[in-house]
């Protein structure tokens, strides 16, 4: 799944060691869930939505992933 | 000296009985074949090194967390759950294989050892199935 954590963190000028930390998680989880290998569970999608004070919608591209899974 | 993580070190020790354990029967009786022994010998002492290594971490403050947080991680619970789902797969289709392989075996050479094996495996075949049926209802109520 598609979504702009990276881009997000990059913004915060946040590692992805002090993202997993603040969302309780290991970095390699960041990690696979930046590289869209790894679909994170709808709490720690909150989690890091919250970190980003975005939404959920916004931070794991659900319109766009959506319409990507339609398609297929 | 404060104990972080209790049940890491309850598994450390269980897992240093076994190795020291281990590692003394193998040097009280020895294998007779020198490769078993050498082989006994390293992996009950990589098991010992594991061990104390886990128990030392369960009194650090710092380790215990990162191994409560690898532990927790949703990541690694679906890795682990995968993997045992694939482990479970792979294991039942061999056993098929096997079933499969015997049954043949005992076709063309008529000798009773292939009968045994038929059995048996035809048995844990079963037995697999069962599990899986009844694991499936328990899950299917619960989820």
């Amino acid at each position: 799944m598609k979504t702009i954590l990276r881009e997000m963190r990059a913004a915060r000028g946040m590692t992805q060691q002090q993202l997993a930390d603040a969302v309780g998680v290991s970095s390699r989880t960041i990690i696979s869930i930046e590289k869209g290998q790894y679909n994170p569970s709808l709490m720690l999608a909150y989690r890091m939505a919250r970190v980003f004070d975005v939404s959920v919608e916004e931070l794991c591209c659900l319109e766009e992933n959506m319409r990507m899974e339609d398609e297929r | 000296m404060k104990l972080y993580n209790k049940k890491g070190l309850l598994l450390g020790i269980f897992w240093l009985a076994v190795g020291l354990g281990g590692l003394i029967l193998e040097i009280a009786r020895p294998s007779s074949v020198k490769a078993v022994f050498i082989r006994d010998i390293v992996l009950f002492s990589l098991l010992l090194l594991f061990s104390l290594r886990q128990i030392v971490r369960a009194f650090s403050a710092r380790a215990s967390r990162e191994d409560f947080l690898e532990e927790r991680d949703e990541r690694n619970r679906y890795i682990r759950l995968k993997t045992g789902c694939t482990m479970f797969k792979v294991a039942e289709a061999l056993l098929l294989i096997w079933v499969i392989g015997s049954a043949a075996a005992f076709g063309l050479t008529r000798d009773e050892i292939w009968t045994m094996a038929v059995i048996v495996s035809g048995l844990t075949l079963g037995l697999l199935f069962i599990i899986e049926l009844i694991v499936g209802i328990h899950y299917e109520g619960k989820e």
